[in-house]
């Protein structure tokens, strides 16, 4: 007996420790940060689920830093040069010469030549979801070791800003294997953080690339460690607790919490990103453009922001954020007054539309059929509230919401299909374009499945057209359009909050609302 | 106890005499309310079940605050006089909420269990009685059994999307091989003895054999599992909206509230704390339900 | 004894096939389809055609089952739709995780049960058995979860204990192990009493008692060591419990273990690494069952399989 169950522990105990393999007390890159080890950990929320920027459908602060871009926003969100330093338009604007910056080289050691990108041009246009950012390519041309040409088979007037993302930021095609794959086991880009370690599941380790352009000066930092960390309550207590120098993200009801703390410094950067209230524009409960627009005037984005935001969000009426290419202060003014929220006015256009009986929970109803819709929204916690008071707002004008939450995969998934009657969700994109390849395009809008001939047209003619002033006078049209038929709620643009501990200097931009690696320094 | 309805049966069959059994039944009744009247932690469960069963029923009587209306300025509040167990992020009284969060929990173990309860009982009665089909339902089951409940219902609600109702289908479906084992085995012994067999011999048809002889004697196992299943429901229901997969706010379902709560949990305890309390009693009073059922159902016990 | 091992693997093959294509089909039932969400809003028909042929999504479904339970028997379960790892890879690099983690809320929940059980049975019917029992009972019925969040909150936040999340060495694995291990602890306590009472009544511990054996000595040699057996494949079954344990607890704690994997691979629909974790997992259960099953026989001369 004695020796059998000796025997038994014995085998269970080797079980276990085969199974957990040697890693026994710990790593030895822990978190300690004695001696010249300046690491900056960072805290976010979702693991990206690749490195390969033509293959990730999540593109974030813990994969971009390994690309640099073709061309950069500067503060004010004008273009200017970066990879490339000076490109020429020829002919009828369907082709266009770009000129390389000299001597830049991938983390690999591989140069970042005219050749290299052409490559990396052709694997994003073979194998990329997001091939569409850089329009219908007819063919490029390797000019000379620096310079080469596209040459589109329409104009494709978003290619210059887009080629600002790093969607369209040149990846060494060199370090992959025959299939074309591979890259996340040996990345190589040439932006400023180099990959050391994925720990899947756990975190991804970067150290500055010294061949990056620091702007003269030394990286002012040894190493940088993204930590996932999904859940809001734990983020914020490893923030708290100085295991997560730079936290993105920071959940709103943490914001003044972490604001008496004096070591604590909190960024606030305007978003790019616009949470709207849309809905599924084929059913027939929001054919009439009434009832379309009663939804919007029974919105009040004061409240959202001040009640589920922490008030960390500017509202915003018309259909694009500020910090497209694209918005007007003109239309953003129109709407505003259209849209302000007036629930009696709201209560009119309903009755108009037909909805004028309410029964007994004080649910309009037509027909006999009661005005209720179910509402869609992602599991981050601060749209579930958001949802909440919208739907506490729709009820005073008699609508009848019930919240549904998705995963964000699902909601990707099932809305091009019609799936959905409303959903809370966002975009974010730099040019105007977006309206067209993503909302309210001929086929091509997936969300809110808007028809309408007139708008396609004008949107159509955006994406082609070369000339800068032309182009916002289409796209003002267009939006004066889209405020009068009210085909989804624009409601408000997040703050990008990020709290941080223990830095000389740290910016972000202004923009594109990215760490500046070149800028972080860590006190001594 | 078994004893006293095997014989209870045996009267049935053999001497159909209404006064007779009436009689058994009442002594076995008397017994077995003895029997339970006699174990504390019995006693204890039905006073923690018929605490919340009561209050979740009168929700709308006794809660103090309309259940989802919001008032910004009362957020966050800690528990007082106003707010016994506190505000959550809107306002909303926490107590109010629970109240009416123990209809949904409640209910969900209630649908959870008959559902699974019914379908388990036919499958086990079917492969105990029907020696045939056996090997195939016990394979079948072998497999369910392979996934432990929880994880099993995570793959359903991954097929059937996030939602109360799916939540409910996916921990009703999880729970069914526990009694299709449970069921069939007492199936199996009830099935050999010599009524049953004689009944067979006098031709008498399979169903009524199964509904006047095999069902009332594998009653009270089911009663013991249901009782224990019908806590496991509401646990696995509270993990599954736990994880945001069940039910979703602003529905007051206890696991619900807890992972609202989560949010908030360094600023907030009490929005986090009260809920899982209630899951954790509820479950527990459940548990000691089931074990002082067993304890006096069970002919062992003696 | 061999007859007996011989149809106990080939039920266990049998349960293995059975469960791949439970799996299978389960999979296959998710609503959606991969391909829009691996390419997103900006699929063209041909690149779905494409991304179809690739994935082999093109044939029909027997088919589809068959190339992969071949594939899988070479050590193939294929590769994630969303980050481009094989899924074995993605599996070899969270097992360690999850397995010390089942490895020491087992130590947990078995030490702590098998004490308070034992407890319990030498104070049969006293508040000290009443208050163990109340216990062991608690731990089986609060949702493991919140107990996480206030362990968190209370040792790691506010003492500083132990790590908030994430993983770090077997130190961070201290209250994830507590917080999986209570349920297990709650289950082996009652078992413990009640198959130690079992034992004590019986025959050869009269006898024992009779010929002047020492109360404890007695607990001891006799009735725990036998009293164990049943507590023993109560830990098998147990292990099916910790899988699924360790979804909710990962999760919790942050941890990049299998149980983490599986809730990320569901919510963005990365069907390869579903399937083969679900798989996987089973698998194990039905070979830890097995295993224990051997064991029992080993462990009680008493037991005989024909």
């Amino acid at each position: 007996m004695k020796r059998r169950s000796f025997v038994f522990f014995t085998m269970l105990l080797i079980l276990a420790l085969v199974l957990s393999g040697c890693n026994w007390w710990g790593k030895s890159d822990s978190n300690s940060k004695e001696g010249s080890n300046r690491e900056v950990v960072v805290g976010l929320v979702s693991e990206p689920d690749s490195v390969d920027i033509h293959r990730t459908s999540s593109t974030g602060e813990a994969n971009t830093p390994l690309y640099d871009t073709l061309l950069k926003l500067d503060n004010d969100g004008n273009i200017i040069p970066n990879l490339i330093t000076d490109y020429e338009v020829v002919g009828d604007g369907k082709e266009v010469i770009f000129n390389l910056k000299k001597d830049a080289v991938f983390h690999s050691g591989k140069p970042l030549n005219a050749e290299a990108v052409k490559l990396s041009f052709e694997r994003l246009v073979a194998s990329s979801p997001f091939s569409t950012n850089a329009g219908e390519i007819e063919s490029i041309e390797v000019l000379s070791e620096y310079s080469f040409k596209i040459k589109w088979i329409n104009q494709f007037a978003p290619f210059f800003i887009n080629a600002t993302t790093p969607f369209l930021a040149p990846l060494d095609v060199s370090v992959l294997n025959d299939k074309g794959d591979g890259f996340e086991k040996n990345p190589s880009g040439s932006g400023p953080l180099k990959l050391i370690e994925i720990n899947r599941g756990d975190s991804i380790v970067y150290e500055p690339y010294k061949d990056f352009d620091w702007k003269g000066q030394e990286p002012g930092f040894d190493s940088v460690k993204f930590r996932f960390i999904p859940d809001e309550e734990t983020r914020i207590l490893e923030f708290k607790k100085g295991n997560v120098d730079v936290l993105l993200n920071v959940p709103y009801q943490y914001i003044e919490d972490l604001e008496k703390d004096s070591e604590v410094t909190i960024k606030r950067v305007p978003g790019d990103v616009l949470s709207y209230l849309g809905w599924n524009n084929k059913l027939p409960i929001f054919q009439d453009v009434n009832v379309r627009q009663a939804i919007a005037l029974a919105i009040d984005r004061d409240s959202i922001i001040d009640n589920t935001l922490n008030g960390e969000a500017q509202a915003v009426f018309g259909p694009l954020p500020k910090a497209a290419f694209g918005y007007s202060e003109k239309i953003e003014k129109m709407a505003t007054n259209k849209y302000t929220r007036d629930t009696d006015a709201a209560k009119k256009l309903l009755s108009e539309a037909g909805w004028n009986e309410t029964n007994k929970d004080g649910v309009v109803v037509k027909d006999g059929k009661e005005f209720s819709v179910d509402l869609w929204v992602d599991d981050d916690p601060a749209n579930q509230r958001a949802a909440q008071v919208i739907q506490s707002q729709l009820m005073e004008i008699g609508i009848k919401i019930t919240i549904s939450v998705k995963e964000a995969a699902t909601i990707i998934e099932q809305t091009p299909n019609g799936a959905h009657e409303m959903l809370l969700w966002s975009f974010g994109w730099p040019d105007a374009d977006v309206l067209n390849f993503l909302l309210f395009g001929k086929d091509k809008s997936k969300r809110l499945h808007y028809e309408n001939e007139k708008i396609y047209s004008i949107l159509e003619k955006g994406a082609i057209e070369m000339d800068q002033e032309a182009r916002l006078k289409l796209y003002e049209k267009a939006q004066e359009m889209l405020v009068e038929e009210s085909p989804f709620v624009p409601l408000y643009v997040k703050e990008n909050i990020t709290a941080i501990r223990n830095f000389e200097s740290f910016e972000i931009h202004p923009i594109e609302g990215s760490i500046e690696w070149t800028s972080v320094k860590v006190k001594e | 106890m078994l004893k006293s309805i095997e014989k209870n049966n045996n009267l049935l069959f053999v001497d159909p005499d209404p006064l007779d059994i009436k009689l058994s039944k009442n002594s076995f009744l008397n017994n077995f309310l003895n029997k339970i009247m006699k174990n504390k932690g019995a006693i204890i469960g039905s006073v923690i079940l018929l605490f919340f069963i009561i209050t979740s029923a009168l929700a709308p009587i006794i809660a103090p605050y309309p259940v989802n209306e919001m008032n910004f300025d009362d957020s966050l509040q800690g528990p007082s006089l106003e707010h016994w167990l506190g505000t959550d992020e809107f306002g909303r009284d926490i107590w109010t909420r629970m109240l009416y969060g123990g209809r949904v929990s409640l209910l969900m173990g209630l649908f959870a269990v008959t559902i699974s309860g019914t379908i388990g009982v036919t499958l086990g009665v079917i492969a105990g009685y029907y020696r045939k089909l056996d090997i195939y339902i016990m394979q079948f089951i072998d497999i369910l059994m392979t996934f432990p409940s929880l994880l099993m219902a995570i793959a359903i609600v991954a097929v059937l999307g996030v939602g109360l109702t799916n939540a409910m289908i996916a921990v009703a479906i999880s729970a069914v091989p526990s009694f299709v084992r449970v069921v069939r085995g007492s199936v199996l012994s009830i099935r050999e003895t010599e009524y049953v067999e004689a009944a067979r011999a006098l031709g008498v048809k399979n169903w009524r054999i199964i509904g006047k002889h095999i069902l009332p004697n594998v009653i009270s196992p089911i009663i013991i599992l249901a009782t224990l299943e019908f806590g496991g429901s509401i646990l696995s229901a509270a993990a599954l909206s736990f994880l945001g997969l069940g039910a979703q706010p602003p529905n007051p379902e206890w696991g619900a509230l807890v992972y609202v709560g989560k949010s908030f949990l360094s600023q907030a305890w009490w929005m986090t704390l009260f809920p899982g309390l209630a899951i954790m009693l509820v479950v527990l009073g459940f548990n000691l339900l089931g074990d002082g059922l067993r304890d006096a159902l069970d002919p062992k016990s003696n | 004894m061999s007859s007996y091992l011989v149809k106990r693997i080939f039920t266990m093959i049998i349960t293995i096939l059975g469960v791949s294509v439970l799996v299978f089909m389960i999979i296959h039932l998710i609503p959606g389809n991969p391909i829009n969400h691996i390419l997103g809003d900006f699929a063209t028909e041909e690149s779905i055609r494409e991304l179809e042929i690739r994935l082999g999504l093109d044939r029909s479904i027997p088919v589809q089952y068959f190339s992969y339970m071949l594939n899988a028997i070479q050590g193939d379960l294929g590769i994630s739709y969303i980050t481009g790892y094989t899924v074995v890879e993605e599996i070899l690099n969270r097992i360690p995780i999850t397995a010390q983690l089942a490895f020491f809320s087992m130590i947990f929940g078995s030490i702590t049960g098998i004490v308070i059980g034992v407890i319990a049975a030498v104070k049969k019917n006293t508040i000290y058995d009443q208050l163990a029992m109340l216990l062991a009972l608690v731990g089986i019925s609060a949702p493991g979860f919140w107990i996480a969040l206030f362990l968190i909150l209370l040792f790691s936040y506010q003492l500083s204990i132990f790590p908030i999340s994430g993983y770090n060495g077997l130190y961070s694995l201290v209250l994830p192990s507590i917080t999986l291990g209570l349920g297990t602890a709650g289950s082996i306590a009652r078992m413990t009493r009640s198959s130690m009472l079992d034992v004590i009544k019986q025959d050869y511990i009269r006898t024992a008692k009779a010929k002047g054996a020492g109360v404890y000595r007695l607990i001891f040699r006799h009735s725990l060591q036998n009293a164990l057996i049943p507590v023993v494949t109560l830990i098998g079954m147990q292990f099916g419990y910790l899988m699924a344990g360790a979804v909710v607890t990962e999760t919790v704690f942050a941890l990049p273990g299998l149980g983490s994997l599986i809730v990320s691979a569901i919510s963005t629909r990365d069907i390869p690494t579903v399937q083969g974790l679900l798989l996987f997992m089973a698998a194990m259960i039905i070979i830890v069952n097995f295993v224990v099953d051997l064991l029992y026989t080993k462990l009680d001369p008493r037991i005989q399989y024909e």
